[in-house]
């Protein structure tokens, strides 16, 4: 879903995130919130699409087009919105209650059943940080190690600390990278949301297929695989099944 | 209608519960009774009219004369009980007749004007016989009260039993109380016979007093005293607490009371016919003396109080006639309550003095709370001549609305006699919970703007649980970046990064090394080089290049050994090669050897156009064989 336009360098992704809103998307923004105000929620929710689609992908946007498809009651649409918030600004609080009040409201229970500690702990820490900067900590991890190492090339004098400060850098490197390969299979399977109120979970891509079981509006679940018409889900008791993708978006 | 006349208080209270629930909707009635049926002359018969219920005035029965008695006294007495929040109130008209006649007699009837109307006193009969001294079979008081060894319920003879040898005083423990202050009021009996204290033949006139009697003591107190030369056997019979209504000064009829006195007594016909069984038991004695029981009637002197008004000034305005020493508390049976259940408030008044006229203080109207009616009860002791007890309000309150309040604390005034002052006391005050009932809302419309409604916290989060507002600022928040992971050339930079600081740390190590063994590298790698050379010399030996194949040989010696002791190439020969290996132990033909070679190569170089190839090929193999030997020279 993320088409975005490649940037050449990589210093410029940084530097995007400051780069200031075009006058129009603000005029726009303003509207949309003026509208989602009067409780034209419907208006509300147009209005910040077509702001998604013109580029402006912000956090606040999606939080905000989430809000007003909650107060239009399309509880699943909302949840993607906010997930897709939540994927730029994980750590809002804002949206981080919003969704807590949603998924409070959905019908279906989706609980990892039951795991490790340790990988949950984890999981819930990488939940709090986007891809993007736990790749930057891992490459600025990287980055401080040749620094050192370049330092103990050119000043020998020194490689008494140098060498305390390397081993701390090393194991932040290590930490990072096992917080990144976290992330990285949390992210590199797309989510999927049930847009439907009831949707059927089949064994197999096709409607011959025996039922699994039924899940309603806003069950989240992880694509597994997919055909032309049907996806492969897996939910977080993993519970897997097949839904068709009509009835269902990926985040 | 003729009823046995028996009085204490508690039986009392006991009867007026009786009576209300047999007249119900408070019905005026009207009892008459009689404490004897069957009388000689000269005696007395008390009558009393009780009525019941009355509301209003009540006039004095018309009784003027009754044919066949004389009116000895005659009192009135109220007393009022509270069972239960209801009053029950009987008025007592008590009249002492003697009888003067024989014959069968009818007192009454009589009328009675209550309240404006008039009602009839049925009228009783009664018999009178002539003979004062001895009659039987005739129904005396039937007072079951007194010792076991009473004698049977039977008329006794009045015999001559004078006033010097059995009395009865009566005496006050204060003389000026309060009103509400209560006076005690004992019946002591003197007496220098042997004497059976059989009751009251007609209870002391208490009008205008509250009365608690003292329960009997199970063994009666004993004294001897000695009065005007006499000796008495002295007892306490009767205490009552009188507890003043109003003010003023009041004699008190303390009443007639009756005894049996046993005398000795020289056996006659009569006295055989009535003796009692202890007499008949004596067959033994030769003499007829026989124990004869007479019945003698004690009239005690009347006593009179001065009732003192309560004070006005420091009257507070709580004070509702607590007079004592009391102290109040109240409770709430639960602390948290779902609106719309009931909550009991009780407030405790617990002291001495006229606990049962007390008044507890009640809640003034609550908001947001239904008050229901309230029931009373007093549990009264009278242990040692206290009348002390508690009085005891529940009220039921019904919350209407959820939320935190407070019952306020209660005041409550009494008057201490002890201190003779005004005390005002009051009651915690009680904080109560009210949760949101489960239940249907009872909540009344129209009722909301009562102020601010304090909700418990965890209300809030339950009821408000919503989404939070949109977002306003747009130009602060974070936009939507593609992944640096897909981007090959993050991690191409990664990667640069990674070999970088491998580099890095590569040339640190390799450098450090340099720095610190370039003779020990020297040393290492002689030999190679040396083997080295020696291959070029040989490629210059097949190609017949004379000259340079010299110039590549004296090459390999000198720098061979310059690198085995790591001094320039230029400054090695045979002097120096010799020296270095002085202390070690070397075989001379190899260092003649080594000689000999720097010396031809230095003459060969030179001379090389006479030499032909069998000596560049003799040469070669000697400094072939010299270095192989020479590696297994040890030199360090």
């Amino acid at each position: 879903m993320n088409r975005l336009r490649v940037t050449p360098r990589i210093a410029v992704f940084t530097l995007l995130l400051f780069i200031s809103t075009p006058v129009w998307a603000s005029a726009q923004f303003t509207e949309a919130n003026a509208e989602y105000q009067k409780g034209n929620f419907k208006e509300a929710a147009a209005l910040y699409e077509k702001m998604l689609t013109g580029g402006e992908r912000s956090a606040a946007v999606y939080y905000n087009l989430a809000n007003a498809y909650f107060r239009t009651d399309q509880k699943a649409k909302a949840l993607i919105a906010y997930e897709r918030a939540l994927q730029i600004a994980p750590r809002d609080p804002d949206i981080r209650w919003n969704v807590a009040i949603l998924k409070s409201a959905l019908p279906d229970r989706l609980e990892p059943k039951d795991g490790n500690v340790f990988t949950l702990w984890i999981r819930e820490f990488v939940d709090k940080f986007t891809v993007n900067e736990i790749s930057l900590v891992l490459t600025g991890a990287l980055a401080l190690c040749a620094v050192w190492a370049l330092f103990m090339f050119l000043f020998p004098g020194l490689k008494v600390w140098l060498r305390g400060i390397q081993t701390v850098t090393l194991v932040l490197f290590a930490m990072a990278g096992v917080l990144f390969f976290f992330k990285w299979q949390e992210v590199r399977h797309p989510r999927v949301v049930v847009l439907d109120k009831e949707v059927s979970v089949r064994y197999g891509p096709s409607t011959r297929e025996t039922k699994a079981f039924t899940l309603h509006e806003g069950a989240e679940g992880v694509v597994m695989d997919e055909t032309g018409e049907w996806v492969n889900v897996m939910l977080a008791d993993k519970n897997s099944g097949w839904i068709p993708k009509q009835s269902s978006e990926v985040i | 209608m003729v009823k046995v006349h028996f009085k204490t208080s508690a039986l009392f209270l006991i009867g007026g519960i009786f009576l209300y629930a047999s007249a119900s909707f408070a019905d005026v009635a009207i009892e008459t009774s009689v404490s004897r049926s069957r009388l000689a002359v000269g005696e007395e018969l008390t009558l009393d009219i009780i009525i019941t219920n009355a509301q209003g005035d009540i006039s004095r029965p018309t009784i003027n004369s009754i044919d066949g008695f004389s009116s000895y006294s005659q009192g009135r007495s109220q007393e009022i009980s509270i069972i239960n929040g209801r009053t029950t109130s009987r008025n007592i008209f008590t009249y002492i007749l003697i009888a003067n006649a024989t014959g069968k007699k009818m007192i009454g009837p009589f009328e009675v004007n209550i309240g404006g109307r008039n009602y009839k006193i049925a009228a009783v009969e009664v018999e009178v016989t002539p003979d004062a001294g001895r009659y039987s079979g005739g129904q005396s008081s039937g007072s079951s009260q007194g010792p076991v060894y009473s004698p049977p319920s039977r008329a006794l003879p009045s015999g001559d039993v004078s006033n010097e040898d059995i009395f009865v005083r009566t005496w006050l423990d204060k003389d000026e109380v309060y009103v509400n202050e209560p006076v005690i009021l004992t019946y002591t009996i003197y007496t220098r016979l042997s004497a059976t204290y059989k009751g009251f033949d007609k209870e002391p006139v208490t009008t205008g007093f509250w009365v608690e009697d003292f329960p009997p003591e199970k063994t009666m107190r004993k004294t001897e005293q000695n009065l005007n030369g006499r000796r008495y056997v002295v007892a306490d019979v009767r205490k009552l607490a009188l507890f003043p209504t109003q003010a003023g000064i009041f004699t008190i009829d303390t009443g007639v009371l009756s005894s049996t006195v046993e005398m000795r007594q020289q056996d006659d016909f009569n006295s055989f016919f009535s003796s009692n069984v202890f007499g008949r038991r004596g067959p033994a004695g030769p003499s007829f003396i026989t124990t004869q029981v007479f019945q003698k009637t004690l009239n005690p002197d009347k006593v009179v109080v001065t009732v003192k008004a309560l004070p006005e000034a420091g009257k507070p305005a709580s004070f509702s006639g607590a007079v004592g020493d009391y102290r109040i508390e109240s409770s709430l049976d639960k602390r948290e309550v779902e609106e719309g259940n009931p909550v009991t408030y009780r407030v405790r008044i617990i002291g001495k003095g006229n606990i049962n006229t007390v008044e507890t203080p009640s809640l003034s109207k609550l908001d947001n709370f239904k008050i229901y009616d309230s029931s009373s009860s007093a549990n009264i002791s009278k242990e040692r001549l206290i009348v002390e007890g508690e009085k005891v309000t529940d009220t039921v309150l019904v919350p209407k609305k959820a939320g935190v309040y407070t019952l306020p604390a209660l005041g409550f005034s009494y008057f201490d006699p002890k201190t003779q002052s005004y005390k005002e006391i009051k009651t915690e005050s009680h904080t109560l919970t009210v949760k949101p009932g489960t239940g249907e809302d009872t909540e009344e419309p129209g009722n909301t703007s009562a102020g601010v409604r304090p909700v418990e916290k965890e209300d809030v989060a339950l009821m408000t649980q919503d989404i939070r507002y949109i977002k306003t600022d747009d130009a602060a928040s974070p936009r939507a970046v593609k992944p640096f992971y897909k981007n090959p050339l993050y991690w191409i930079l990664n990667l640069l990064l990674i070999l970088s600081a491998i580099g890095a740390t590569v040339l640190g190590v390799r450098r450090e090394r340099g720095f610190t063994d370039v003779k020990g590298d020297r040393f290492k790698r002689s030999h190679g080089i040396a083997r080295r050379r020696l291959r070029s010399a040989a490629t210059l030996l097949k190609q017949g290049k004379q000259h340079e194949f010299y110039a590549e040989i004296e090459k390999v010696m000198n720098t061979y050994f310059a690198d085995k002791w790591n001094v320039s190439p230029q400054g090695v020969n045979a002097a120096l090669i010799r020296e270095r290996l002085s202390d070690r132990e070397v075989a001379p033909e190899l260092l003649n050897e080594i000689e000999k070679l720097f010396d031809e190569l230095a003459h060969g170089r030179f001379s090389s156009m006479q030499k032909g190839k069998e000596d560049m090929n003799d040469l070669y193999g000697r400094v072939d064989r010299l270095i192989t030997r020479f590696e297994k020279v040890k030199l360090k």
